[in-house]
């Protein structure tokens, strides 16, 4: 699976070689037990050599990626990752991404403002001075547009909603994406697990300052049940939000400067996205709403 | 009158310098040469509270809270059609909207015809004027976009007695 890199650079940058282990992970189970690693980095290194990929890309070989730790503050590389070029090597499309953002932004909003028209002020429809006579202006109601507390012409009415649903396609391309251009700008990084060795948020903070991760952190993990310890020190920082893997989006990928994935993560990601991208679902892209109701 | 003085002075070599100066009548001293500003030049005034001009202070700091939950996890659960359940739909993601304009979206006349469908039996019982306010609307744009100008023809509502039956299409342009 290795073509580009050398064993030399992984004998260089690993602390301790015992033995290499060749892992072939597939991409439902994963690579080890989370229980194993806490608070300690195992004995044996690297962990990841390789990793099966699915549908392996007809012209691009696998990227790769090093494979870091949370668990102490220095900074040592357990192994490298296997990445699959269809997400992690497409193009930057920034149309799409301005698409999927402008999308995320608009669906869900709705405008409240409301203007009402005339019918709807105060039943004064008397004129307030004969039409003739007085030096003033002629006038048919105090509520017209032109005076002051009257209606509004062609003002916003009632609560309008902006709702529509991008295609499935964009908002996969948008992924897709979003992750290569945050991969090829070194803002990715792929970490064994949240585990931390203390709830101190001065922990997390002082490990990012150290390795140059951003001020604003995402961290992805597979599932929504987190260890306690990453809760508490992202509870405590600004910029740092926990998600599972189903909240990610295009939005939260751009807001925040470093994205943290888990291996599990990582795994789940390109499943969903691979499974995605090689599926034909031209028809059945939404399904409907259920009927309106009378 | 010009006073005339006359000053001697030594330089530094020891030659003696004689210079004349003029003065007018109060003191002033003339020169040939130089700008004398006729402007204030003593420093910041005091403001004075009888004239409306306030000081112009810098606007005032809005926090814009970009870190909070919500924001930070804004768009959160948008792609879980892909990445996670595939049974959920976008329209029931969205909370904030009132239950007639959920998934929903069109112009306005859309909106209000939807809201009748939606509500009008409720409103025409329990909150008439509000009932009142949508069909006078809906009637308003109706007009608006189907016919060309008439006399006001939303305001105009069929009047039938107490034991006649309704019509089945009742013309506007009639009346």
């Amino acid at each position: 699976m290795i073509k580009s890199l050398s064993l030399t650079k992984i004998l260089r940058y690993c602390a301790i070689v015992r033995s290499i282990r060749y892992f072939e992970s597939s991409s439902q189970s994963s690579t080890f037990s989370p229980e194993s690693s806490t608070n300690s980095i195992p004995q044996q290194l690297p962990l990841i050599v390789s990793r099966q990929l699915e549908y392996p890309h007809i012209r691009y070989p696998s990227l790769q990626a090093w494979l870091e730790t949370l668990g102490q503050k220095r900074d040592e590389k357990l192994g490298i990752v296997d990445l699959h070029p269809s997400i992690w090597q497409t193009s930057p499309r920034l149309d799409i991404l301005y698409e999927n953002i402008e999308w995320q932004k608009t669906y869900k909003t709705i405008d409240w403002a409301y203007t009402p028209p005339h019918h709807e002020y105060p039943n004064m429809r008397a004129k307030p001075w004969p039409q003739k006579g007085t030096g003033r202006a002629r006038h048919k109601s105090r509520y017209g547009p032109q005076w002051k507390g009257g209606y509004k012409v062609n003002g916003p009415k009632g609560p309008t909603s902006f709702f529509y649903v991008l295609p499935k396609e964009k908002r996969i391309e948008g992924l897709c994406a979003a992750l290569t251009v945050k991969l090829h700008q070194n803002d990715v990084h792929f970490v064994d697990s949240f585990d931390l060795p203390t709830h101190q948020p001065t922990y997390l903070q002082e490990l990012s300052e150290d390795r140059f991760w951003g001020p604003s952190i995402l961290f992805v993990d597979d599932t929504d049940i987190m260890p306690h310890n990453i809760m508490f020190a992202c509870a405590k920082t600004e910029g740092f939000t926990l998600m599972p893997v189903y909240g990610l989006n295009v939005y939260s990928i751009l807001k925040h400067t470093t994205l943290v994935l888990t291996i599990r993560a990582l795994n789940k990601i390109e499943k969903k996205l691979l499974h995605a991208l090689h599926s034909y679902d031209t028809q059945k892209d939404q399904p409907p709403p259920p009927p309106d109701e009378p | 009158m010009f006073i005339r003085s006359f000053l001697s002075k030594t330089n530094s070599n020891g030659q003696l310098i004689i210079s004349i100066r003029t003065f007018k009548r109060f003191g002033e001293y003339v020169k040939s040469y130089g700008h004398e500003p006729k402007y204030y030049q003593g420093g910041y005034l005091p403001r004075t509270a009888h004239l409306k001009d306030p000081p112009n202070y810098l606007p005032p700091f809005i926090d814009p809270h970009e870190w909070t939950l919500e924001a930070a996890t804004f768009g959160q659960n948008d792609y879980i059609d892909i990445l996670g359940d595939e049974n959920v739909e976008h329209w029931q993601l969205v909370r904030n909207a009132p239950f007639w304009l959920r998934g929903f979206q069109g112009n306005e006349l859309q909106h209000l015809l939807r809201r009748l469908k939606f509500q009008g039996k409720y409103l025409e019982e329990n909150q008439p004027q509000r009932y009142s306010d949508l069909i006078t609307r809906i009637r308003y744009l109706m007009f608006k976009i189907n016919f060309k100008h008439y006399k006001r023809p939303w305001l105009i509502r069929p009047t039938v007695g107490p034991n006649e039956p309704l019509p089945d299409y009742y013309d506007p342009r009639s009346s």
